[in-house]
């Protein structure tokens, strides 16, 4: 071999390196800022992780597990740069017809709260066959037939109608839709004399307050447990309409620790005046090592939204009140195992680290939940009070499975659903989803199936034959574009 | 036959340091395509062909 040629062979060795790495930069880079990642379960696949956890997934035929058994599952998607929006196509077969299924992407880690998305809502998808129909591209607005004049839902033309001139808040259920209406309670009068009794609750959570002629006033007790090693900053923020309208940062108290050394008892003010009336939402966006002593408050409307975690503090004979149709249930401790009593039901809570149900026909009244013990996590799908006159819903019914549209006297339904398109046996649907907000730790996003009445021992299954997701951004150009100028 | 050795060895060692540094800097740029040991592999391969291919202008092996 002669030098020239080999001078030739050398060069075109390292032409192909430089070749494989402009590859890989580009793949990257991703210039167009388009790009599509698709998992058919046949193979491992780098950027969209497998489901899991397994014990919640069963085999098919293919190589990777695919069939949701329980619920929610979760998969991960890498990218090599950010995206802002992320359109997922799943192809699956509702052989379990379960009633709701929803995905999303985690947008909080602290509070594990997903930004969940219509797949499929079969109480949407049936009505939407009964009621009268007014569909204005993603949205959708159902009326029940005999609640307009002709039986033709001439009552409403359009969607726009309906937001500018909507009838009462009982009447309405919204899924998936931020439909902002003044919640005014009629006859409300404040009153300085009311104590409300919150027990200890650690971590996160969320409540509404009715404020009217009256200064927001809350006085919380914290302390921090340092059971983790992670520094426990924290934020209280409250919110009017879904606006974030102020806030208060609170620092951690020095111990990064995890030595478990309880802080010294931390008091925060957070007092606002010249509110307009309404309900305001209070948000305490801290992780497990917070515990809230108490609140002490002279609102006589508080109610926690959805969950709250009940602190291990030894308090005994607890009373809740709630207005929820499904009331969820979980302890860590066996001490706190206990029969909690609802109504007149009981709820045997006779296991660590397992969720315990009860379903309970709550349409538009409240129910008394009586707890022996605490270090419980109470969840549902209403609002939770501790004492009756506290509890306030200000939120629209949410038109998914909890809800009888008839017993709760709901007469419209206003909803940003696509049903899924139907391709054979398989049931096609595109989700899209904002990915700005989303939380993303080591160039991974994290998904979420969730079925919520996919339960283990129903054996029922929800087949996925194909997810995949297309993600757009700023292009390179755009990205150069934006650097000059 | 050697020469066409020594050539891939220093373009796969360089191609095994280069990916290796897009890795560190940039997780997943390369590994999301492919496994970067395959390259560290193929290396060794040619490396100990080198070793076994008699080297003609020296008679040495």
């Amino acid at each position: 071999m002669t030098i020239n040629k080999i001078i030739k062979f050398r060069i075109i060795l390292f032409l192909l390196l430089v070749v494989s790495v402009g590859f890989f930069f580009c793949k990257a880079i991703v210039p167009s800022g388009r790009i599509i990642y698709a998992n058919n379960f046949e193979k491992e696949n780098y950027f969209l992780s497998k489901l899991s956890p397994d014990e919640r997934l069963s085999a098919s035929d293919k190589k990777i597990e695919n069939i949701i058994i329980a619920n929610p599952v979760y998969f991960n998607l890498y990218t090599p740069r950010t995206f802002d929006k992320a359109v997922l196509k799943y192809r699956y077969k509702n052989t379990a017809e379960t009633s709701l299924i929803e995905t999303g992407v985690l947008v909080d880690k602290n509070t594990w709260r997903y930004d969940l998305r219509p797949v499929e809502n079969r109480l949407i998808d049936q009505l939407s066959l009964i009621w009268n129909k007014i569909r204005e591209g993603d949205e959708i607005l159902l009326i029940r037939p005999e609640t307009s004049d002709s039986g033709t839902g001439a009552s409403y033309s359009n969607i726009k109608d309906f937001i500018s001139n909507p009838p009462s808040f009982e009447k309405i259920a919204a899924y998936n839709y931020n439909l902002n209406l003044n919640y005014i309670l009629k006859d409300y009068q404040p009153n300085e004399s009311t104590t409300q009794n919150i027990p200890a609750l650690r971590g996160a959570y969320q409540f509404f307050v009715y404020l009217k002629d009256e200064d927001l006033d809350l006085n919380f007790i914290f302390y921090d447990l340092n059971k983790n090693k992670d520094t426990d900053d924290f934020d209280i923020r409250l919110y009017f309409n879904n606006e974030l309208i102020n806030f208060r940062h609170i620092k951690d108290d020095g111990n990064t620790s995890d030595n478990g050394k309880f802080s010294k008892e931390n008091n925060v003010q957070f007092k606002l005046a010249n509110l307009p009336e309404g309900a305001y939402k209070i948000e305490v966006k801290a992780n497990n090592d917070i515990v809230t002593k108490t609140i002490k408050t002279t609102h006589k409307k508080m109610a926690f939204i959805h969950k709250l975690e009940l602190f291990n503090a030894g308090k005994e004979d607890i009373k809740l009140y709630t207005d929820s149709n499904s009331i969820q249930a979980t302890t860590i401790f066996p001490e706190s195992l206990q029969i909690a009593k609802i109504n007149e039901n009981n709820l045997f809570l006779n296991k660590t680290y397992k969720q315990f149900e009860i379903s309970i026909d709550n349409q538009g009244t409240s129910s008394e939940i009586l707890l022996k013990k605490d270090g419980l996590i109470l969840s549902g799908d209403g609002v939770f009070a501790f004492n009756s006159f506290a509890l306030i819903n200000p939120k629209i019914k949410k038109a998914d499975y909890n809800l009888d549209v008839d017993k709760s006297g709901i007469d419209y339904i206003i909803a940003k659903y696509k049903s899924p398109q139907k391709a054979g046996e398989w049931s096609v649907v595109e989700v899209e989803i904002d990915l700005a907000q989303a939380y993303r730790e080591n160039n991974r996003n994290s998904f979420i199936i969730s079925a919520p009445k996919l339960k283990q021992e129903d054996k029922k299954e929800l087949y996925f034959d194909l997810i995949e997701i297309e993600l757009s951004g700023r292009s390179l150009l755009d990205k150069i574009n934006n650097f000059w100028n | 036959m050697r020469i066409i050795a020594k050539e891939l060895f220093y373009v796969t060692g360089s191609a095994f340091l280069i990916y290796f540094i897009m890795e560190i800097f940039w997780t997943g740029i390369v590994l999301s395509y492919f496994n970067i040991n395959w390259v560290l592999l193929l290396w060794l391969i040619i490396a100990i062909l080198i070793v076994l291919i008699p080297d003609k202008k020296n008679g040495n092996k």
